[in-house]
């Protein structure tokens, strides 16, 4: 290696060395050079590096300005849609008429230290706001606060009057309210809030943590021309014969939806406060009941699925039943013996208690629970009445229960089971929910299919040739069971004071609605011949509610040799000196 | 030279300023618009809100009932007011179709045909 002289300019200074160190380097010939070709190729891939990066963004640059397609950017953020928030999801019906809403409203306050002349307002305010006392206003305004109430909640149209006044000093606060726009229709189920829109009551209350902060509306399983149907029928009833209270019940026998659940005397969920306490009380589902022979119907559907008793066995009904000191007789007593459809279509207190009694205690204690008769009702509401059972349950009381004494269920649970009895033999839980066609449950298996034929044909016979005639409409088949019970006042029976029930089903070939109807102590009129049973009472209402409601859900009447079949096969049963027929499935 | 150079590059970032200042402008008045839109919505939201409360109010069944008892000439619907289809009697030829009473809705329905054919 040949040493190196010192150059006449400086060499290429890389590293930026200066000239003292770079004379001193120089003297460290071979170790130098190498220095600078290092340095060289580290500049070099630098510069590389810097003009890859640089025309990496220039192209990116031109791709995104000239050959982009002038898109918004991809994750820009999305404009978020404003929507009203009013806190409380709507209650709708199972056509989407609104039950229960939210609605905003303004409130009126005012700043008396703006206000100039408090009289003159006050006459002016009262003018527009009828009930608002003139005189207390004045007063208010003329106080020196800063902030008074004049009036809550105003109507947007009393709003627009108080706005035009234009008056200085006044102002509004924004709120919500909740609205019940058909009042006391339908008002145990829908139930009301409390001043800070919480529920308190029927399905704002049972629903309280869905509709809380939701705005899906919340459909229920109520049909609102039903609903007012069985209304208006039952406190036709009420009024007829002078009872004290009603309920009525309208069940889809297939999906357990309640289209209809009216409870008489009802209250305005607007002001739930003024209401007594027999008003706000549900009589169709806290109310718990005997219902009387309406409980044949289990009983004889009962004996029947056993096996123990056979539509033809006959019982002898001549002479009343003693046991211990009770004596069980018939309404009207007959001096033989009846079939198991004459026992129904006369409603024979003895006869049924010997079906229960062939049947056996055991039997009927776990047919009535697996009717769901001896638990409380699994409907959504929190108002929900525990039935009243037997805490023993001797042979007496599987007795007086064949008839429907000693056991004491909520209409909602009676419905559920008599749906149970006609449908085919599946118990569905009864919803106050619109069910979709996909999620109705299967049911529980309460009796054959058979038993259930040969029961809707019970039932068919008692309401054509039975004591309830008075429940037939016209081309709907119905069929069904009349109840009379006596209310116990105390620990005692009371003669006077009784509870007059109808269960029906139609049409009874192929079931889709029970209607049951309750009357609560209805009097005797002339034109009753002093009755006041079910067949009279109750049956009546549920004809005329399913002659109105059947057309609105477009179900057809239809001529009787269509609905009563030619290839019937009969059971002897002898009325009046007639023989009628059962039918018995092939 | 330079000033020339200089003049035009004045004049470029005058130009830019201005464009600048107008899409600006023009993106306020969007968003002012934008907003007024939205209180639009919300306002127009509540009284759809208010509406169909009202809409409920005003067809509850016992008033509808009562309308058309004071207004109308209709009764409420029957069992025998429904017909299907399979009831009217064919006429697909001249032959006269098979006499039904006109108290059935069949005949109803037939008599209205009838008189619809003889109007026109």
């Amino acid at each position: 290696m040949t040493p190196q002289t010192a150059p006449s300019t400086p060499p290429c200074n890389p590293c930026g060395l200066d000239s003292h160190r770079q004379a001193k380097v120089q003297v460290v010939e071979g170790s130098a050079k190498q220095a600078l070709e290092t340095g060289r190729s580290r500049l070099l891939v630098a510069g590389l590096a810097f003009a890859l990066a640089f025309l990496i963004i220039g192209l990116r640059l031109v791709e995104v300005s000239a050959l982009g397609q002038g898109r918004e950017p991809r994750l820009a953020e999305e404009p978020t849609a404003p929507s009203l928030v009013l806190g409380r999801a709507d209650i709708v019906d199972r056509n989407g008429m609104v039950l229960a809403t939210t609605l905003p409203t303004a409130s009126l306050y005012a700043n008396p230290r703006q206000v100039r002349a408090p009289h003159q307002l006050a006459q002016r305010l009262a003018a527009v706001l009828p009930s608002l006392d003139a005189e207390q206003t004045a007063a208010r305004l003329a106080s020196d606060r800063a902030f008074v109430w004049l009036k809550r909640n105003l109507t947007p149209r009393q709003q627009a009057l108080v706005n035009d006044l234009g008056a200085p000093g006044l102002n509004f606060q924004r709120e919500t309210k909740r609205v019940y726009p058909h009042g006391s229709l339908a008002a145990h189920i829908v139930g009301f809030t409390d001043i800070d829109n919480r529920g308190i009551a029927g399905a704002e209350r049972a629903f309280d943590e869905r509709l809380r902060g939701a705005t899906e509306p919340l459909a229920l399983s109520l049909d609102l021309r039903i609903q007012h149907i069985v209304a208006e029928e039952l406190a036709a009833s009420i009024e007829r014969f002078e009872a004290i209270g009603a309920a009525g019940l309208v069940l889809d026998v297939e999906t357990g939806e309640l289209l209809a659940m009216a409870s008489l005397p009802s209250f305005d969920p607007k002001e739930p406060a003024a209401a007594d306490e027999e008003r706000l009380f549900n009589r169709a589902s806290l109310g718990i009941y005997e219902m009387g022979s309406v409980f044949k119907i289990f009983t004889a559907a009962m004996a029947l699925d056993s096996g123990m008793v056979a539509l033809e066995d006959s019982f002898d009904v001549s002479r009343p039943i003693k046991v211990s000191r009770y004596t069980i007789r018939d309404f009207k007593p007959r001096n033989r013996s009846m079939t198991v459809p004459e026992i129904l279509i006369y409603s024979s207190n003895i006869g049924t208690v010997q079906m229960a009694m062939a049947a056996g205690t055991q039997r009927q204690q776990r047919f009535l629970e697996r009717l769901g008769l001896l638990r409380p009702s699994g409907l959504e509401l929190m108002e929900i009445g525990d039935p009243l059972k037997p805490a023993v349950w001797r042979e007496i009381n599987t007795m007086t229960i064949s008839y429907g004494h000693g056991l004491a269920v909520s209409p909602v649970q009676l419905v559920s089971a008599v749906a149970a009895v006609v449908n085919g033999g599946a118990l569905k839980p009864a919803t106050l929910l619109r069910r979709e066609a996909g999620d109705v449950p299967a049911g529980r298996r309460v009796i054959d299919p058979e038993t259930s034929d040969v029961m809707r044909w019970l039932m068919r016979l008692v309401v054509q040739h039975g004591t309830g005639r008075k429940g037939a409409a016209e081309g709907y088949m119905v069929g069904g069971k009349t109840g009379t019970a006596e209310k116990t006042v105390g620990r005692r029976y009371a003669d006077d004071a009784r509870i007059a029930s109808f269960v029906g089903a139609f049409p009874m070939d192929r079931p889709r609605f029970v209607v049951f109807a309750m009357i609560d102590e209805p009097k005797g009129r002339k034109d009753t011949h002093g009755y006041a049973t079910g067949g009279w009472v109750a049956a009546p209402v549920v004809r005329r509610v399913i002659e109105r409601m059947a057309p609105l859900l477009g179900m057809q009447a239809r001529p009787a040799e269509e609905t009563e079949g030619a290839d019937v096969r009969l059971v002897p049963a002898s009325h009046q000196g007639f023989t009628l027929a059962a039918h018995r499935p092939g | 030279m330079i000033r020339l150079s200089s003049l035009l590059w004045l004049a470029l970032a005058g130009a830019l300023a201005l464009g600048l200042f107008r899409v600006k402008l023009e993106a306020q008045h969007l968003e002012a618009e934008l907003m007024a839109m939205e209180q639009a919505i919300v306002e127009h939201q509540e009284a759809i809100q208010i509406l169909e409360a009202e809409f409920s109010y005003l067809t509850r069944p016992e008033r509808i009932a009562r309308l058309a008892e004071k207004y109308l000439d209709l009764a409420p619907l029957e069992a025998g007011n429904l017909a299907s289809f399979t009831d009217l009697p064919w006429r697909g030829d001249d032959s006269p179709a098979p006499a039904t009473p006109s108290d059935t809705p069949a005949g109803v329905a037939k008599a209205f045909l009838a008189s619809a054919e003889a109007g026109r």
